[in-house]
């Protein structure tokens, strides 16, 4: 494996040339590349997004071998079959760039994807039928609602599942000696616990992401709620599905409220922040999933081990079982029958009875292979698989019908509104029944025509190009040469920056959800962005992120340059190096700010700010769960990173002041404050006016680093209109409603833009 | 006797210093651990067998190396690209007067402010007209577009410094604009040149947003977008995630360390002259 290491060193002695890369080089050393699989010069290449915990790149290295093992012996066997592999980590980003690749037809050859897209994508048109190339006989093998849920009407099957998961509730045997099967034992019990050891007594999944969904639908359905009908319908916002619904929300809400979870619960998107605060002994009770035991037992030692055992999910009522089902599903994309052949031959060839009893273990999943459970006996006798399959045969997966994800995402919300306080449960699940059926009425209403001859397509491109040649001839008139010295800039700026904001305004007049699919010109998307309930607490977010990160930007800015003007002129040595420390914040990239900040502010105890304050005697903060505290969160790592902006210009400004004005302050003899006021400000005015501007630019454009930090959580406390534009264009995909954000947001950029322009002018004049 | 007075300055610096640096520090010490170590409590600056492990598995087992051969690529190409474009541009708008000349300054001024997140969809879309989706090439054309009224506007400043009278002795001496360009111009730009290009390679390094809706395979992403990519999975390694993000920060403190100089001459330029 002396091959990454030598792209690193290649990078670090820096020999980048066009061309080159250390991919083609190393692919014939080695079939298996973190990219691609098979030999270089394959007659045949099948492209693949894989999911990143069940590919040869998984974390878990014992996953990651035998992905390793499987995809050599497919190479060595496929010589004539290259698979270029990408592996999606994330998964909302996986799911839109799904989306985003079916509209503009780029979607790869071979796919995994969590089952309940799978209504997502035209069956036949892009998902292609598994069936034809996959042996009746291999097909009976398979766990039938596996099959069942994945044929069509026309009765090909579309694809293959994976391997499968289900929801329960671990607990400690030692504190909980009883699992309680009901909400309010669980409450009465975590409370206790809560009380009597100072540690979280239940712990779930409450952030804005897919698990606080679906973890919960067993209560739900529990209770015999529905989320559709038969047709598909979303009907969960109906009587009597409504109060069922409402009664779930405000169970969540008292699992807060009398103490059994801590509010953190709101921040955890990542079922890692269950299984962490049991390992660091935080928990006594998590609902979670399945694979998280064999994710407890490595982290664990054998005697901590043993204290945790696995139950039913708690219910309204005694006696019910219901439990969760999803798991990941391979499906072909591929366009003729050599590839639809071999994408079929490739998801069979991973799927055989003897790689499915490999990868389950290691991938912590339960195998949907009957000839696994005969052939390896493991999955038969160990006491934990035994009871998750017998759970797994009362399982229910979600409805594979369009309108799930949107039922997902605004039940997310409403979970977030409910649990933090903000709303009532009862208000919570109207805005989430709300916006569903608005969403359900336009699919309903069908997708738009193709825009096959949209003339109106051709309106910013044709007013870019005369607007540039109107320039270019202007110049050609005075001297030809200057056009050549200036086209080739005007031309790429005109391209990139002049045209998209002409096409802004066309695109923010229709419904098109991403580009390549069909739209049409309509003022609705308009309407809804100007009516969306949940617009004023945006424009609020906003606000108070952008004055508080400008005031203190510029504050600390300025204190920070005054302290080391003044320290300069004094001639104290470290001066550089806490300009430069102050800088270094600055030269992060905006991603990793957020992926700092954090971790930083984890709130589990092993958090090192909370355990800071712990030290000082503060209680355990919710930084990013709570909404007032996660907006202080995400403008604290905002100024650490943006104060060097404002630093670097007012001391540039702070240099130019004339040593004579300083020495004359100190003839006068000057307190500090004194000088402040009467020498440096009046000399500054200028800088801090362009520095305040400029600031509120970038701030006003960053979502950046609250991406990974809140993701816009907890609800949507966080969530900016830079953050909101960017979720509607690639996450909801609703281009239209982005682009009419984006123009308002481009309104205001572009006048603050002139006011610092004329600033600028003024001060070089002066 | 002066030395007293000092003390609460020096002790001022090394507190901002510190507020700046300790969580990088914190960052670099999650990275020595192992799994279980990150959530041990109470936490530890330097765990029980402390090891480099972590970026091993990072350099041998992941898709970080590919991120980083591509974020150097694209940058290094990128700011290649602008340059190239955005030279000639400011020299003509710095030494030439002619009509509208103004107006094309001021029109590079205020598109130097306008962000590129908000035309993402726009740009997304042009970039799949054209067919250059996951394509370097589509990303590389974007960046050089965006970067360009910051490009120009900052060397036309530079060029603005330079004396006019060696231009006019040139010019007597019967050389034309090419050559004056060539050879009064551009030898004396080196400092202003050196400094945009290291703003735009870093810019470049750490452009996320439009490296995210661009690219789609793996293959090609840049160290943000993989960074990003690395964290949001199912379960979070954060013991490997502080590794890769310190091998990602690395290149630009480096970087910016060894050549501050430039880049805050770069910045103040960028933002103060008109």
């Amino acid at each position: 494996m002396s091959k990454p290491r030598r792209f690193a060193a290649a990078i670090l002695f820096a020999a980048v040339l066009a061309g080159a890369t250390p991919v083609s080089a190393a692919a014939e050393e080695e079939l298996v590349t973190p990219v691609s699989v098979g030999r270089e010069d394959a007659p045949l290449t099948l492209t693949m997004w894989a999911q990143q915990e069940y590919s040869h790149l998984a974390a878990r290295q014992d996953v990651a071998t035998q992905f390793h093992r499987i995809f050599s012996e497919w190479a060595r066997t496929h010589p004539d079959v290259r698979i270029d592999i990408s592996v999606m980590p994330a998964l909302e980003l996986h799911k839109a760039k799904l989306m985003m690749a079916a509209a503009s037809d780029r979607l790869p050859d071979v796919a995994s994807i969590d089952s309940f897209w799978m209504p997502l994508f035209k069956a036949g048109e892009q998902v292609k039928p598994l069936d034809p190339f996959w042996p009746a006989e291999d097909r009976a093998d398979f766990l039938p609602f596996t099959i069942d849920t994945l044929t069509a009407k026309d009765g090909h099957v579309y694809g293959l599942w994976h391997g499968t998961d289900c929801r329960v509730l671990y607990y400690r045997k030692d504190l909980v000696p009883t699992p309680p099967r009901t909400w309010e034992k669980l409450i009465e019990v975590a409370s206790r616990i809560a009380r009597e050891k100072k540690i979280s007594g239940y712990l779930f999944n409450a952030g804005r992401w897919e698990a606080a969904v679906f973890d919960h639908l067993p209560m739900f359905w529990g209770q015999g709620g529905e989320l559709v009908d038969e047709s598909g319908a979303p009907i969960f916002g109906l009587p009597p599905h409504r109060e069922k619904m409402v009664r779930l929300l405000q169970f969540l809400r008292d699992t807060v409220v009398k103490g059994a979870s801590p509010r953190s619960v709101l921040a955890n998107n990542d079922y890692q922040q269950l299984s962490s605060a049991a390992i660091a002994g935080d928990a006594a009770m998590f609902l979670g999933g399945s694979w998280q035991l064999r994710e407890l037992e490595p982290s664990l030692t054998p005697e901590q081990f043993a204290l945790w055992d696995v139950a039913p999910i708690p219910q309204r009522e005694p006696g019910v079982v219901s439990t969760g089902a999803g798991g990941w599903i391979w499906v072909s994309f591929a366009k003729g029958s050599a590839k639809q052949r071999a994408a079929a031959e490739l998801i069979q060839f991973i799927e055989s009875t003897k790689n499915v009893g490999a990868i389950s273990l290691p991938a912590r999943q339960l195998p949907v292979r009957r000839s696994v459970y005969r052939d390896f006996p493991y999955f038969r006798e160990d006491p934990f698989q035994a009871r998750l399959g017998a759970w797994l045969v009362q399982a229910r997966a979600r409805p594979a019908v369009l309108i799930y994800p949107t039922i997902s995402e605004q039940l997310q919300l409403a979970i977030g509104y409910a649990v933090s306080g903000d709303q009532t449960p009862e208000q919570a699940v109207e805005g989430a029944w709300a916006e569903v059926l608005r969403v359900a009425e336009r699919q309903r209403a069908g997708a738009s025509p193709a825009p096959a001859a949209d003339p109106m397509i051709l309106v910013p491109a044709a007013l870019t190009a005369l607007l540039l040649t109107f320039g270019l001839l202007t110049l050609w008139r005075q001297s030809r040469a200057l056009v050549i010295w200036l086209l080739p800039a005007m031309a790429l700026a005109s391209a990139f920056l002049v045209y998209p904001m002409l096409e802004l305004l066309r695109l923010s007049a229709t419904d098109m959800t991403t580009e390549g699919a069909g739209y049409s010109y309509t003022s609705a998307t308009l309407e809804s962005v100007a009516t969306d309930p949940d617009l004023p607490g945006m424009i609020f977010a906003t606000l108070l992120f952008v004055t508080a990160s400008v005031a203190l930007q510029l504050g600390i800015g300025l204190g920070l340059a005054v302290l080391i003007d003044s320290a300069r002129r004094r001639g104290i040595s470290g001066t550089l190096f806490a300009r430069a420390a102050v800088v270094s914040a600055w030269v992060i990239p905006g991603v990793l700010i957020g992926v700092l900040w954090r971790i930083l502010l984890m709130e589990n105890r092993a958090g090192i700010v909370n355990y800071m304050g712990a030290i000082v005697g503060l209680p355990s903060l919710p930084f990013l769960s709570s909404g007032s505290l996660a907006m202080v969160s995400v403008i604290v790592a905002n100024v650490w990173r943006g104060s060097a902006f404002s630093m670097i210009l007012q001391f540039a400004g702070l240099m130019r002041i004339p040593k004579e004005l300083h020495e004359a302050a100190d003839l006068e003899g000057l307190t500090r404050l004194q000088r402040l006021r009467w020498v440096i400000v009046p000399q500054l005015k200028p800088i801090l006016a362009l520095n305040l501007v400029l600031i509120t630019i970038y701030t006003l454009n960053t979502f950046d680093m609250i991406l990974p930090l809140t993701g816009g959580g907890p609800a949507r406390q966080t969530e900016v209109i830079a953050l909101y534009m960017y979720r509607s264009a690639f996450y909801s995909l609703e281009a239209g409603r982005s682009a009419a954000i984006a123009t308002v947001m481009l309104a205001v950029n572009l006048v603050l833009a002139l006011i610092a322009v004329r600033v600028m002018r003024r001060q070089a004049a002066s | 006797m002066k030395k007293r007075t000092d003390r609460p300055l020096q002790l001022a610096l090394l507190l901002i210093a510190a507020a700046f640096l300790l969580p990088q520090l914190w960052l670099f010490s999650l990275s020595l651990k192992t799994k279980a170590q990150v959530f041990e409590y109470p936490p530890r600056l330097v765990s029980e067998n402390a090891s480099l492990a972590n970026y091993a598995t990072i350099l041998e087992r992941t898709q970080i190396p590919f991120y980083l051969w591509n974020s150097a690529r694209v940058a290094v190409l990128a700011t290649g690209l602008t340059l190239l474009l955005g030279i000639p541009a400011a020299y003509v708008l710095s030494r030439e007067r002619f009509k509208f000349r103004d107006g094309l300054v001021f029109l590079f001024l205020a598109a130097q402010m306008v962000s590129p997140i908000i035309l993402l969809v726009p740009i997304y879309g042009l970039v799949a007209r054209l067919q250059l989706l996951d394509t370097h090439a589509g990303l590389i054309l974007v960046y050089a577009a965006i970067q360009i009224p910051f490009t120009v506007v900052v060397l036309k400043s530079f060029f603005d410094g330079l004396p006019t009278s060696l231009f006019e002795a040139a010019h007597l001496d019967g050389c034309s604009r090419f050559s004056i360009f060539r050879l009064v111009a551009l030898p004396l730009l080196g400092p202003g040149l050196a400094s945009v290009a290291i703003f735009n390679l870093a810019a470049y390094w750490s452009e996320f947003c439009l490296a995210l809706v661009l690219l789609d395979s793996q293959a090609r992403f840049t160290i943000p977008v993989g960074l990003f990519s690395f964290q949001s999975g199912y379960e979070t390694e954060w013991h490997l995630v502080a590794a890769a993000s310190f091998i990602g920060l690395l290149p630009v403190l480096l970087a910016f360390i060894l050549l501050q100089r430039f880049f805050v001459a770069g910045l103040t330029a960028g933002a103060t002259k008109g």
